[in-house]
């Protein structure tokens, strides 16, 4: 094909991309017609390959996404969608290979499949392959990542078995420091009940008396009367206090710190539960 | 060669061929010059250049030259940055390749 042909059908076939990039590729054509030489238009020609070719390559680095439809082969560029009627007997052949593969292992397939006519509609049997390929390929991935976990979860049970064997020599004094600790804040918190309960007691039966003396004492002499009278009522406040001090730990923080406790070791246990499952 | 090429290795060939000339080339030269090493067909580089052009990885500018424009290609820090990425990952797939292929 000589070089005005050329550009003149590449035009032709390329009036419909948008006009800037069709003056692109045209000038790109004419400089390399320009540059090969006057003398071998006509070889550049027969190497650029049929304008039809040269417009679908063009017109397909357009879209851009498709960079890696093509490849350069041996034989310079292919591209698959280019070559419709070659590829149309290789997927047919890797059908029939793929339904006498699964007509071995699977009886009932087979006989189904044998029914099918290859040669006259092959839309269908590409429809028919693709959905076969599917079903046999979810069966697989199924099949083997079931075997997997069962694998993994013998594997877990031994690993925690050995973990507790290892653990033991740790566990032990661990359990035993933290129930001494247990034990002890037990014992800090009783000791503090009892104290704030003997305070009230102290408080309540020193605010009586000593407000008793006072108002005895302010008959002779009204002054010391007044300051026993006055101790005495401040002590029956303190111990007032204490009564409070003493409801508030006992009341309320006895169950609070038994609630923590009661968590920390659900937490334990449940956190446990979920390794195993 | 029965070893297929890639879109990204003839990137990377193009923007190596390009690079070799300072004040850049043209068309009909990098065509020729990928081809003396990958047989590609003639008008398998237009796509690529337009690609690498709108990627800015190439920059053009014209140039009389035999009373006519010819149209230089040059590479841009762009291209340079792409170019050695290029450079650094087929040497460590080739040479993943060679320790596979290359002993016997």
């Amino acid at each position: 094909m000589n070089r005005n042909d050329f550009i003149e059908q590449l035009t032709w076939l390329l009036q419909d991309i948008p006009e800037e990039e069709r003056e692109g590729a045209i000038e790109y054509y004419q400089d390399y017609f320009d540059e090969a030489g006057i003398g071998a238009e006509d070889e550049t020609g027969e190497k650029l390959g049929s304008p039809e070719k040269v417009a679908a390559m063009v017109r397909d680095g357009l879209t851009g996404g498709n960079a890696d439809a093509g490849e350069y082969t041996e034989t310079g560029y292919q591209d698959k969608r280019f070559k419709e009627k070659e590829n149309m007997p290789e997927k047919r052949d890797a059908f029939q290979k793929e339904e006498n593969g699964s007509s071995a292992g699977k009886g009932e397939e087979g006989k189904e499949a044998g029914y099918y006519d290859y040669s006259s509609d092959s839309s269908y049997n590409y429809s028919q392959y693709g959905s076969k390929q599917d079903y046999y390929g979810n069966y697989q991935n199924g099949y083997s990542t079931n075997a997997g976990r069962d694998n993994g979860n013998a594997g877990k049970i031994i690993l925690i078995i050995l973990l507790c064997i290892f653990a033991v020599p740790v566990i032990i004094p661990v359990a035993g420091a933290a129930f001494g600790i247990i034990v002890g804040i037990f014992g800090i918190v009783f000791g503090l009940v009892v104290a704030a309960g003997a305070l009230t007691l102290a408080g309540v039966i020193c605010g009586i008396v000593l407000t008793g003396i006072g108002i005895a004492q302010m008959f002779t002499t009204p002054g010391i009367g007044l300051m026993f009278a006055g101790l005495g009522m401040f002590s029956l406040a303190v111990g007032v206090l204490m009564i409070w001090l003493t409801v508030t730990i006992a009341g309320r923080f006895i169950p609070w710190f038994i609630r923590v406790i009661v968590n920390i070791f659900s937490m334990l246990f449940h956190r446990r539960g979920g390794q195993a499952a | 060669m029965v070893f297929n090429t890639g879109a990204a290795l003839l990137d990377a060939i193009v923007l190596a061929v390009v690079s070799k000339d300072k004040e850049g080339t043209y068309g009909y030269r990098i065509t020729q010059d990928v081809r003396g090493v990958l047989d590609v067909s003639e008008s398998t580089l237009y796509p690529v250049l337009r690609r690498l052009l709108k990627d800015q990885c190439l920059e053009v500018y014209d140039m009389e030259f035999g009373g006519r424009n010819r149209r230089y290609y040059k590479i841009t820090e762009q291209g340079l940055v792409q170019l050695n990425l290029y450079k650094s990952e087929w040497k460590e797939y080739s040479s993943k390749i060679a320790n596979i292929l290359g002993r016997d």
